[in-house]
C-alpha cells in the first residue's frame, strides 16, 4: 500500500493537524532479469475505481502513528485491494465535541471526511462504504461517532470500548470536566449506551455494530455494560454482534485480533 | 497549502520511494490541478526544494500542485544497469499522482523542473518525452554528463551511464534544440556556459538568478513567467 502523511488544516479545531492513510498501491514484485521493467498492474491507472474507508481511531494516550506503530494494519488491510484505513490525529479528546469547545466529534466525522475526499477522490462517500473503528477509548470514540453522527458511517467496530458515563475519572477530574462536564454522564450527550438507544427510537440511519474486547480486559465488565444496554433495543437494527477474544487484554494483540476480524466481517459482507 | 508525504513502492527503479506533494489549501471538488515536478541535485533528496526556497508562497497563488520527487542519485534517467528512473519521471510517477490527487492527466498541465544533476534530468525529460510535459527548466544543470567521469563523483558514472565515449550513442547526451519551452536558470558562474551552449538551440532561453537566493528565484520566475497554468 502506499502511505500518505497529510498536515491538514482544520478550522473546526483552528490547528494544524496530522492524518495518516494507508491507501491502495502497486505491490513490490520480483525483480525480472536483466532490469527489465514490470508490468504495469497497479490500481493507480484504474480511473473509476473507489475505496472503501476504515476511519481508524487511537486510544486515550495514542496518536495517529498508534495503529501502523503496534499491529500489522497494513498487511491486513492490502490483502483486500480496495480498502483505504484513515489515521486521524484525536490527541486525548476521545473523539468527542468536548465541553470546552475541542470539537473533534465535528472535525473526525464531518470536516476530516470532506477534505480528505476532495485531496483522494477515490474515498467513497457513501455511507455504507464508511466504517468507524478503534481500540480503547477510541473505541469509545467509534461508539460515539457512529451514534452521534450516524449518517456518516455504514458500520461500527468498538473494541475494548466501554461507556465513558461509567468510567471512574478519580485522579482525573479535571480532564473529565475538560473533556464532558462535570456531575453524572449518563443523562450527557456523552453516554454511549444512551446514545446507541437513542438512535434505536429514531429514523435515522442504523449503522452495523460490531463489538468486543479480550476475556482477561480488565475494563471487561464495562464493556458488557454497553453490550447489555445495546442488546436492550428492539429489533436489533444495528445487526449488533459482541465477541470475546479468549486470552487477549487490554492490549495490542487484541486491537490486532479485533481489527482483524472487523475489516473481514466488513469486506467479506 | 496542503502538505502531503508519500511513501510508496515505484516499478521503474523497483524501489519504495518518498514524495512530498503539495496541493492549494482548498482543494475545489472536480477541479483538477495543473503540476510541477521539482528535482533535486547530486548529494540531495526531495526535500531539497522545500528547504532551500519558500515554495508555498509561490504555488499556492498560482493555484498548482508540487511534487518533489526522490531520484536517489540517479540523476531521473534510465540507468544501464536497468534501474528505469527516467521512465518513473515521465510515465509511472504523473499516472500515479493523478490516480491519487485531482491532479491533471494532461500534458498541457504537467512541468518538471531541477536543479545541478536534476536539472540534467529535467532537460532529458524534456528530449526524451516532449509529449509528456508542456515545458521544463533547469537550474544550473549539468548538460553534459561527460564532466562527471574521471572525477571524485560516486557512484561512478560508469555505472549510471555506461562508458564516456558512448554517452551520445547510449543516449545521455542533451542537445540544446527541445519541441517543447526549456528555460535555463543560471548564477553567474554558470550563465556563460550555458549561453554558449544554447545559442544555436530551439525553444530554449537562459536568465540570470541570483547564487544567494538560487532556488527560491529561480521557482518564482519559473512560476510566475514560465509556466502558463
Amino acid at each position: 500500500m502506499v502511505l500518505m502523511q497529510f498536515q491538514i488544516h482544520s478550522k473546526i479545531l483552528q490547528m494544524e493537524t496530522d492524518v495518516w492513510a494507508l491507501i491502495p498501491g502497486t505491490k513490490p514484485a520480483p525483480r525480472r532479469p536483466n532490469g527489465q521493467n514490470q508490468e504495469r498492474t497497479g490500481p493507480e491507472e484504474n480511473q473509476e475505481e473507489t475505496w472503501k474507508v476504515l476511519w481508524l481511531l487511537h486510544g486515550g494516550v495514542g496518536d495517529h502513528t498508534f495503529w501502523l506503530r503496534h499491529t500489522p494494519i497494513e498487511s491486513i488491510a492490502e490483502s483486500y485491494g480496495n480498502l483505504a484505513v484513515i489515521l486521524p490525529d484525536a490527541y486525548g479528546s476521545s473523539c468527542v465535541d468536548t465541553v470546552s469547545g475541542a470539537r473533534f466529534g465535528t472535525y473526525l466525522s464531518q470536516e476530516l471526511p470532506g477534505i480528505l475526499r476532495r485531496i483522494l477522490p477515490k474515498l467513497s462517500d457513501k455511507r455504507e462504504d464508511n466504517w468507524v473503528s478503534g481500540f480503547s477509548n477510541g473505541g469509545y470514540g467509534s461508539l460515539y461517532l457512529g451514534f452521534t453522527f450516524p449518517e456518516s458511517y455504514g458500520a461500527v467496530g468498538a473494541f475494548g470500548a466501554g461507556d465513558k458515563a461509567d468510567a471512574d475519572f478519580t485522579n482525573i477530574e479535571a480532564e473529565k470536566e475538560r473533556l464532558f462536564g462535570k456531575g453524572d454522564l449518563h443523562s450527557s450527550p456523552y453516554c454511549a449506551s444512551q446514545l446507541v438507544k437513542d438512535l434505536g427510537k429514531s429514523d435515522r440511519p442504523k449503522p452495523i455494530l460490531c463489538h468486543g474486547c479480550g476475556s482477561e480486559d480488565p475494563w471487561r465488565d464495562m464493556n458488557e455494560i454497553v453490550r447489555d444496554a445495546i442488546l436492550s433495543v428492539p429489533g436489533d437494527p444495528y445487526h449488533y454482534e459482541f465477541r470475546i477474544w479468549e486470552g487477549l487484554g487490554h492490549s495490542s494483540a487484541c486491537c490486532e485480533a479485533a481489527i482483524r476480524y472487523f475489516i473481514q466481517k466488513m469486506m467479506e459482507q | 497549502m496542503n502538505w502531503i508525504q508519500v511513501q510508496t513502492f515505484a516499478e521503474g527503479p523497483h524501489t519504495y520511494v518518498g514524495i512530498e506533494v503539495f496541493l492549494p489549501q482548498t482543494v475545489e471538488a472536480g477541479k483538477r490541478y495543473p503540476l510541477l515536478m521539482l528535482l533535486h541535485d547530486h548529494g540531495e533528496d526531495r526535500t531539497q526544494w522545500m528547504r532551500q526556497a519558500r515554495l508555498e508562497r509561490y504555488a499556492e497563488k498560482a493555484g498548482m500542485a508540487l511534487a518533489l520527487i526522490d531520484g536517489n542519485q540517479s540523476c531521473f534517467v534510465n540507468s544501464v544497469t536497468g534501474y528505469a528512473w527516467g521512465d518513473y519521471l515521465v510515465q509511472e510517477l504523473p499516472e500515479k499522482l493523478s490516480g491519487w490527487f485531482p491532479i491533471s492527466r494532461e500534458a498541457k498541465d504537467r512541468w518538471v523542473m531541477g536543479v545541478g544533476t536534476g536539472g540534467y534530468g529535467a532537460l532529458m525529460a524534456a528530449q526524451n518525452a516532449p509529449d509528456a510535459f508542456a515545458g521544463a527548466a533547469a537550474v544550473n544543470p549539468v548538460l553534459d554528463v561527460a564532466c562527471l567521469y574521471g572525477t571524485d563523483y560516486e557512484p561512478k558514472p560508469e555505472y549510471l551511464f555506461g562508458e564516456k565515449e558512448a554517452l551520445v550513442s547510449q543516449g545521455y547526451a542533451l542537445s540544446p534544440s527541445f519541441q517543447i519551452p526549456v528555460r535555463l536558470y543560471c548564477d553567474a558562474n554558470h550563465e556563460e556556459k550555458a549561453k554558449q551552449w544554447a545559442q544555436n538551440g530551439a525553444q530554449i532561453t537562459v536568465e540570470a538568478v541570483d547564487a544567494e537566493n538560487l532556488l527560491e528565484e529561480a521557482f518564482q520566475k519559473y512560476v510566475e513567467g514560465g509556466i502558463q497554468v
